[in-house]
């Protein structure tokens, strides 16, 4: 690690997986999942908690395991050269995809609230300058944004929670009526929703020493958080508008804070927009910078074309994700292909690693045989 | 402090320093060094004289205004013409008759031409090692007088002057500690001189050795001010905050020192620079400390609350009047129309021509003296704007928000933190026009990647926030009470 390389604290673990997970995708994630499982969806999003701890562990034990290793790295010695190189390379690219997806959502959003009449184009255009200009500062300043962008899910939460007038808890009864058989749907939308929290195994090298000492704790803490605060999001639009109306509304969470009323201002729609807009740029922001950093990592930086690809990286990047966001299509396109990609997640959250530490044990084990078999043959 | 001059020693043959390139062993070579600038330049004194009853001469040489002539006609100059070669049998080396402060051997003609321009006295004798500067500042001074730029209303009223030796003086009178360190340094390859003041054990080596460093490494023909020095001494000099803090207060630099930062002050320049800087002490100010902790702390509120007014206030509501009506409740939006509907300009037009009228006015009124920029400022506030109001050339209400926005940049104490709260209100304001409430929100977005990237020193400029450091945060935004609230380090 040199010494411009981000080391990542305690707090800012926190931040990052908070900004991660909670995307723009909360603001019509209600609908998506309610659509399917009714009032079971509140379930489903705690029900996806111990997935996370899951995840957590297999992140603790594979890096406990390889100590300072690299990602790339750890795959290499546990899959070999060429697989190993393979599985990052994919891993790295679904990343870029994740991102990609939000970064589509997000400008979708932003052309439904902000700009209804510009091209889409052009929206995504103006905005991935943005996030390319983000990206040349650097993953350290990146990553120190996500201290501004923390805040806006906090008041979010509590502009939501000053439309308590309008709750119905009777919209939320029986609270063990699931709508429908499609869980599996439901449960791979929220899957990828959350799927920002594969940014710990990317940054794992470069949180603290204090950070890895408390990782799992701090890890864990923020992971119930979030989930909390997706179960708060949708039984906030589940209580307002009750199933029928809640499953017609693109954007219910902008719908609920129309429907605030306040002294000082009675539209509270303003400031939700600009929550919107505020940290619907994080979880892009951040997992691109993980990427650059792992592939900044995996090439050698002293050559001329190593050189070139990390000045270039950050354009690169988010050519990428304009490419890719292009391939996606629209909201609807992406809750499709959110739904289709939940054994990719699956398989790179829990499959891989995994995987990787199995390997890399029996590895070490052996190497551990052959080193004591090599010492009880010495006279 | 006196200090006696070295014995010579290391005596060297004749001729044998001229030709590695030091000075020439006589003393008419030495003094035909200097003797075409005297002749040149009419402030440059050249004068020699016979040394004592030894056969020899001296010469000494200084520049007239900058030297002290009262100490060199009673001290110096009586010590050299009254040389007694010999004390008690003993020979007596002709340096050990001067007692001056700071005396230093020259050894080669680019050094003594560095010495001679920096205000020191130079002394001219026979053989190697014949060639010495002596710190015998002179000349007239400004006194100690009320800062004009960061004033107080309880604090000290003490300012920096121009020269190097009173601002540290006042330093060292308000800091009596052993571990301060004032330690100097010459910028660069100019002949300036400054200082480098801390505590020693609570400032970073780290930071004083760059800070050593990127002095010695000006590139500059000269260093005129403190704030040309900045420049060489921040991570980022293009950027559009400042990330080196000016003080012309010694009890200012004080506190800082105290929190374990570094000051560096210019000879000739009435202010220090304080390093690292960070971007929440730019809304603080010493008065914070004479009040109550709560009123204290509800100052500073209203700092970050104006500076947020003063950058983003005009943007935001062009956005939300041109492109986001809806957003705002009819009671508001309906009189806001009225007003637009009777000025045939547009609203971007309007807030684009008072924004640049009203910096205009702002420099005008740093430009011109005091009793002329007072009545340019009731020009532009009462005159201009009710002209401009009844003409219909603006709508009341943006003339009421720019000009909000320019009052609440004055409420930011630093003043090269309330200029780039200016630039920022225009980098804010044309996305607005252009992309409403989203084109404000990405402005937002790069203005805090901007200032997330800066560092001072190595130190993150938006510490302790980002990175975030609970303890450090204890005398930010709040004013903490004095006995808990321990000034934090950065």
């Amino acid at each position: 690690m040199n010494a411009k390389e981000p080391v990542i604290g305690r707090a800012a673990l926190c931040f990052l997986i908070c900004c991660s997970m909670v995307t723009c995708i909360v603001f019509s994630m209600p609908t998506f999942i309610a659509e399917k499982t009714s009032r079971g969806s509140l379930w489903l999003i705690l029900g996806i908690y111990p997935f996370m701890v899951l995840f957590i562990c297999i992140v603790k034990r594979v890096n406990s395991l390889f100590g300072r290793l690299t990602l790339r790295e750890i795959y290499v010695s546990a899959f070999g050269r060429a697989a190993g190189g393979a599985v990052f390379m994919f891993f790295i690219l679904y990343t870029a995809a994740v991102s990609a997806l939000f970064f589509n959502i997000f400008t979708e959003g932003a052309a439904q609230f902000f700009l209804k009449e510009t091209p889409r184009l052009v929206i995504r255009v103006l905005t991935a300058l943005v996030l390319l200009y983000c990206l040349y500062r650097g993953p350290a300043a990146v990553f120190r944004m996500n201290v501004f962008f923390v805040l806006q899910p906090v008041l979010l939460l509590l502009i939501m929670a000053a439309g308590v007038n309008d709750f119905d808890v009777k919209h939320l009864l029986p609270l063990d009526d699931f709508g429908g058989a499609h869980i599996y749907d439901s449960a791979a939308l929220l899957f990828f929703a959350l799927s920002g929290i594969q940014i710990i195994l990317l940054l794992y090298r470069y949180f603290s020493a204090e950070t890895k000492k408390g990782f799992a704790k701090l890890s864990l803490v923020t992971c119930a958080a979030v989930c909390l605060f997706h179960a708060a999001a949708f039984a906030a639009c589940f209580m307002t508008f009750g199933y029928g109306y809640l499953i017609k509304l693109q954007y219910p969470v902008m719908e609920l804070t129309e429907l605030i009323e306040n002294v000082f201002m009675n539209k509270m729609e303003f400031f939700t927009m600009l929550i919107y807009a505020f940290f619907g740029l994080a979880a892009p922001l951040n997992l691109l910078s993980a990427v650059s950093l792992n592939i900044a990592d995996a090439t050698d930086g002293e050559s001329p074309a190593g050189r070139r690809l990390r000045r270039f990286m950050p354009l690169l990047l988010t050519l990428a994700v304009l490419g890719l966001g292009e391939l996606f299509g629209d909201t609807e396109d992406a809750g499709r292909i959110m739904a289709e990609t939940l054994p990719l997640s699956l398989l790179f959250g829990f499959g891989v690693p995994s995987a990787a530490l199995l390997l890399g044990r029996r590895k070490k084990t052996i190497v551990r045989a052959r080193a004591f078999l090599k010492e009880g043959d010495m006279p | 402090m006196l200090k006696k001059i070295k014995p010579m020693r290391n005596r060297m043959p004749r001729n044998k320093k001229a030709e590695q390139g030091g000075l020439p062993y006589s003393l008419d070579g030495k003094t035909a060094i200097l003797s075409g600038l005297a002749e040149k330049n009419g402030d440059i004194v050249l004068s020699r004289m016979p040394l004592g009853e030894t056969g020899h001469d001296f010469a000494v040489s200084y520049i007239d205004g900058m030297t002290d002539k009262n100490a060199l006609r009673l001290s110096v100059l009586p010590a050299l013409k009254n040389y007694v070669p010999k004390t008690q049998g003993m020979p007596r080396p002709v340096e050990e008759a001067v007692y001056v402060a700071d005396v230093q051997p020259v050894n080669d003609a680019e050094e003594l031409m560095k010495q001679l321009y920096s205000g020191r006295l130079i002394m001219l004798f026979d053989g190697p090692d014949g060639a010495w500067a002596a710190e015998l500042n002179g000349g007239d001074k400004r006194a100690v007088s009320e800062p004009k730029n960061q004033r107080t209303l309880t604090g000290p009223q003490e300012a920096f002057v121009e020269n190097l030796e009173t601002n540290t003086a006042l330093i060292r009178r308000k800091l009596r500690d052993e571990r301060l360190v004032v330690q100097k340094a010459d910028i660069g390859g100019t002949a300036q001189r400054c200082v480098i003041i801390y505590i020693e054990g609570a400032a970073d080596p780290a930071v004083i050795s760059e800070i050593n460093r990127r002095i010695a490494a000006v590139s500059a023909d000269a260093v005129l001010t403190a704030a040309m020095l900045a420049k060489f001494l921040e991570d980022k000099p293009n950027s559009v905050f400042p990330q080196v803090r000016i003080a012309e207060r010694a009890d200012t630099v004080v506190a800082c020192i105290l929190e374990g930062r570094a000051a560096v002050m210019v000879d000739q320049s009435p202010y220090a620079l304080l390093l690292p800087a960070v971007a929440l002490e730019m809304f603080q100010s010493e008065d914070d400390y004479s009040y109550a902790p709560v009123q204290g702390s509800f100052l500073r509120i209203l700092r970050f609350i104006a500076f947020f007014i003063s950058a983003a206030l005009p943007g935001l509501l062009v956005a939300v009047i041109c492109y986001h009506q809806e957003l705002l409740p009819i009671e508001v939006i309906a009189p806001l129309k009225y007003f637009e509907g009777r000025v045939p300009v547009s609203l971007p037009a309007q807030a684009v021509f008072l924004e640049l009228l009203l910096q205009l006015l702002l420099e005008a009124a740093v430009r011109l003296p005091s009793y002329i920029g007072t009545t340019v400022g009731i020009v532009g506030a009462v005159l201009l704007g009710q002209a401009l109001s009844a003409a219909r050339v603006t709508a009341a209400y943006m003339l009421i928000t720019m000009t909000l926005a320019a009052l609440a940049g004055f409420c930011i104490p630093d003043h090269y933190f309330s200029v780039s709260s200016r630039i920022l209100r225009l980098i804010i304001l044309l996305p607005s026009l252009t992309f409403g409430l989203y084109g404000f929100v990405l402005a937002c977005v790069m203005i805090t990647a901007h200032i997330c990237s800066l560092e001072s020193m190595g130190t993150a400029y938006t510490a302790p926030l980002a990175p975030l450091r609970i303890k450090g945060l204890k005398d930010t935004v709040i004013r903490a009470p004095a006995r808990r609230g321990k000034a934090g380090r950065i």
